[in-house]
């Protein structure tokens, strides 16, 4: 059984819904020394976040439909934002969005930078993005800091991580 | 003292199993007659025969499906068997259905109406058995345990004999966009017709077998059908306007269809490109009739191991005859005008070259007709038809994406008619048999209709996302079908990506084609299980792949390996440690490309759209463009490696000690690319084990006549190495995805200056 299968209703109901192919997005995340600004990448499958923005009342019926719309654009940023935040010494970061990719492989790329701020523990990231959706959604950070690699996962029941900045 | 002995004398056999390398002997069954140690079914192999004789019904009124169904069952098995087991999968719908009360349910689930009126939707849904009688007439006791159904038998039946009984049964059709399902009816609101594509939709033998017995797993969604095979003898009745597409061949053509109908079905069994049975006018024409008779379609086919259909006013049908040097095979498009211009241009071109490649890669396709149905939001599979979505907007546009998911899902699809439907894994188990090997085909036959097709999956460098870093919530492969957690990366992208560095790095394409086929034949119309697979493989290349199978399919393990270390020693000047410091690179040297990219360019002689132009759309030029620009730089490289790749193994002047440590787990082969002052390289393979004694770090001398300036691990991206920014000396930091998002936007704009 192959991927497109059933967005439509109820995929809470896993008795009613296939074996969905995805339920799975990446975010690649860096802090920039230079300009001290976090440079995330949120990949998504594209139908799901078609079908989640849909529900969350954004207007988008195929993304790559939408490239030049940049009020459509933020629109989505601040709706994806709400699946995806970090807080650094108890204060919010603020990203916006700045641009997507509708890649052939079925999968959107999507493009954030935040405001700049002084990286320092502790950095509490919430990654619930699609899991009001998907209760079979798993999410999973890769975060790269002075060089160094560390990937930390997110589910339903567990959306949030804190992160140890090393200087 | 006996028990600290035991621990004295298993401890180091314990540990020494837990190598990398030990061969798999705890983990896989003991051969014995019925599957030998080589792979192959044993001398004594059996398995069941399933045969079925169907009337059935569909009332287009009240979306029932009503039947009748006499069962001939045969025991092959050298057992007695006191009672049958049989699958009663619609009852995965049933009020007290075992898969809605597991699922795992929070308050947020239930905060709006739209989802309280979803979780609380009503549907009564699960098979009405009417009776259950025997040959003589007599009932049959039974016992229905939620989607299993126990029938008893008054006398054993023995081995090699056989039973016949009937059962009388009718359900309610779901409808897909409500319920969801593999099956159901998707209704049309603008002309309110129904177009119904219906499987599990009577009850069905289960399998009983050497290795499990009686198949003993409820259906919970999951893990899919594990089946015998037998032959169906299925009569259909349904509204006279309606079209009937069905596993097997029509046997009353010209009770069911029109004289011109008739007529065109005998070109088609002779033309090389589709034509049209019912063309979009007549499909239209019938969608008004809502026709109140009734016609019955008979189909037959022999030694399939399910049999589903699909049936609506609404189709248009198109076919094509695919030759084999034995036989011919029909393929065959049923779909309606909601599916066009995608449907009537590449469903059954699609069909016809999915069955040409797998064929080639695995066995021949053996049955007469292939076919592909189009409706919403769907992707499953049974023998010889497949539900398929993909579906253009509605004003007959689409995008890319929409065109390459109903290509891959045609492909897909249709392919499952290998995996599982003729090489019969049991679907209930062990999900990465079917799904696993038939993406891997999927992945060779995108690249043979598309160069460049952008598969979603295959190439290793695309699990690498999933496989990388914290390993908590992830499952073996080896994992039962209803516990994988992340279910497409786990049991399609993984196993699709490890046969894949098998094919490319480890066996080699030629090595690892044989042994694969000889799996298919040796397993085609049979039952095998990851055993038989393994061992198959094994045993027709030569090679102990136990490492392998140990690491990609029993661990979550993932490849990571780095060069930590270079040392170079020149015979004049000495030893020297040189450092290995990431440097911040902002531009990525040449592209990196994936090694079975570069073999297809020279193995495909030529894709289908390479001599269909009529597959070509107003997408594809800037595609061809790009793939051009692609070549140019492929190229330059290539000229580079003919130069010097010649291994020097005398007279080194320099030698160079490169430190490799394994991160992540998985031992692989080290795959190095050499590059030399004067620009040229070599590229160096060393197999996986180069790790047998020590699978955390290792050290290799090379000696080269030139001077090295860097040395760079897994240049062609085969083995799935998670992290490629410790891959290079001197280090070299890949760009992230926004980098190169930026990179591009940049170049865009200095374009458009």
């Amino acid at each position: 059984m192959f991927k497109c299968i059933l967005f439509v209703f109820s995929l809470s109901f896993v008795f009613t819904s296939f074996a969905h192919e995805y339920y799975f997005s990446f975010a690649e995340m860096e802090y920039n020394t230079t300009n001290k600004k976090l440079e995330l990448t949120l990949i998504v499958s594209t139908h799901d976040i078609e079908h989640w923005l849909q529900d969350k009342g954004i207007p988008v019926k195929e993304l790559e439909d939408h490239y030049s719309d940049s009020l459509l654009q933020n629109n989505i940023g601040e709706t994806l934002l709400k699946g995806y935040s970090v807080t650094c010494n108890k204060t919010g970061v603020i990203f916006h969005i700045i641009g997507y990719d509708v890649l052939k492989t079925g999968v959107t790329e999507f493009y954030f930078s935040s405001n700049s701020f002084e990286l320092m523990s502790p950095l509490l990231i919430r990654y619930d993005l699609l899991m009001d959706k998907y209760p079979a959604q798993q999410n999973k950070l890769t975060f790269i800091y002075n060089s160094t690699k560390e990937s930390y996962s997110f589910l339903p029941f567990k959306n949030e991580q804190n992160i140890k900045i090393i200087k | 003292m006996i028990k600290y002995l035991f621990i004295l004398l298993f401890v180091p056999f314990n540990l020494f199993s837990q190598s990398k390398f030990a061969q798999l002997d705890i983990e896989l069954p003991t051969p014995n007659e019925y599957r030998n140690a080589a792979g192959a079914p044993g001398h004594n192999y059996y398995q069941q025969k399933a045969d079925y004789k169907i009337k059935a019904t569909i009332n287009d009124e009240t979306q029932v499906l009503s039947g009748e169904e006499t069962i001939t069952y045969t025991n092959n098995s050298p057992d007695p068997l006191t009672y049958l087991w049989l699958q009663l999968d619609q009852n995965i719908y049933n009020q007290d259905s075992e898969t809605k009360s597991i699922d795992v349910e929070k308050m947020e689930d239930f905060k709006t109406i739209r989802d309280i009126k979803r979780k609380l939707f009503y549907y009564d849904g699960g098979f009405k058995i009417d009776k259950i009688s025997s040959s003589s007439g007599d009932k049959m006791n039974y016992f229905i345990n939620k989607t299993m159904m126990r029938i008893d038998l008054k006398k054993p039946l023995k081995p090699n004999s056989s039973i016949s009984f009937s059962i009388k049964w009718w359900y309610n059709i779901n409808d897909r966009q409500a319920v969801g399902g593999r099956s159901g009816y998707e209704y049309f609101e603008k002309d309110k017709n129904y177009l119904y594509t219906i499987a599990q939709w009577f009850p069905r033998m289960c399998v009983y077998n050497d290795v499990t017995g009686w198949q003993n797993k409820q259906f919970l969604g999951s893990g899919e059908f594990t089946l015998p095979f037998g032959d169906y003898d299925v009569s259909l009745t349904v509204p006279s306007d309606h079209i009937v597409g069905a596993t097997g061949e029509l046997q009353n053509s010209e009770k069911v269809l029109s004289k011109e109908q008739l007529a065109r079905m005998k070109k088609a069994l002779d033309s090389d490109s589709p034509l049209l049975i019912v063309n979009q006018s007549e499909a239209e024409l019938n969608e008004l009739t809502h026709s109140k008779t009734t016609k019955t379609w008979n189909f037959k086919a022999t030694n399939v191991r399910d049999f589903a259909f699909a049936s609506s006013r609404k189709f248009i049908w198109d076919a094509q005859v695919v030759r084999f040097p034995t036989k011919k095979v029909l393929a065959m498009s049923f779909y309606p005008k909601e599916g066009n211009p995608l449907w009537e241009r590449y469903s059954t071109k699609l069909i016809t070259h999915t069955l040409k490649t797998y064929s080639k890669y695995t066995v021949d396709y053996p049955y007469p007709v292939a076919i592909s149905v189009h409706s919403k939001s769907i992707g499953m599979e049974y023998p010889m038809i497949c539900f398929n979505g993909g579906r253009p907007k509605e004003n007959g546009k689409y995008s890319e994406e929409t065109k390459y998911g109903m290509w891959g899902v045609v492909i897909h699809e249709v392919g499952h008619n290998f995996f599982p439907m003729i090489i019969n894994s049991d679907e209930r188990q062990w999900s990465w048999m079917d799904e696993g090997l038939n993406t891997f085909v999927q992945y060779l036959t995108e690249q043979e209709w598309e160069r460049n097709y952008p598969s979603q999956r295959g190439p290793a460098y695309l699990m690498t996302d999933y496989m990388r870093g914290d390993k908590k919530n992830m499952t073996p492969t080896m994992t039962n079908s209803e516990s994988i957690l992340q279910f497409g990366n786990n049991a399609y992208g993984k196993p699709a990506a490890a046969l894949n560095i098998l094919r490319e790095t480890i066996m080699g394409r030629e090595l690892f084609d044989y042994a694969f086929k000889t799996y298919c034949e040796r397993w085609k119309f049979k039952h095998p299980t990851p055993a038989d697979f393994f061992r198959t493989m094994e045993d027709a290349s030569a090679i102990d792949l136990d490492w392998f199978w140990r690491g990609w399919f029993y661990t979550v393990d993932n490849v990571d390996i780095a060069i930590s270390n270079v040392k170079s020693f020149n015979i004049k000047e000495g030893t020297e440690i040189v450092e290995n410091k990431a440097i911040n690179t902002k531009f990525i040297d040449s592209k990196e490309y994936y090694i079975g990219d570069e073999r297809n360019r020279i193995s495909i002689k030529k894709t289908v759209n390479e001599t269909d132009s009529l597959i070509n759309d107003e997408f594809w030029e800037s595609r061809f463009l790009k793939a051009e620009s692609l070549r140019t730089i492929d190229k330059r490289n290539k000229i580079q490696y003919s130069i010097t790749d010649v291994k020097n193994t005398s007279l080194n002047k320099q030698f160079y000690e490169l430190t490799f440590d394994n991160i992540g787990g998985l031992v692989s082969p080290l795959i190095i690319k050499a590059t030399f002052i004067d620009s040229t390289a070599e590229i160096i393979r060393i197999p996986a084990e180069v790790w047998v004694k020590n699978q955390e770090s290792i050290s290799k001398v090379f000696g080269f006549e030139k001077e090295v300036i860097s040395f760079k691990l897994d240049p062609f991206l085969e083995t799935a190495d998670t992290d490629l920014d410790n891959n290079s000396w001197p280090a070299k930091k890949q760009l992230t995805r926004f980098q190169l998002f930026e990179q591009k936007k940049n170049k865009e704009l200095i374009q458009n200056k």
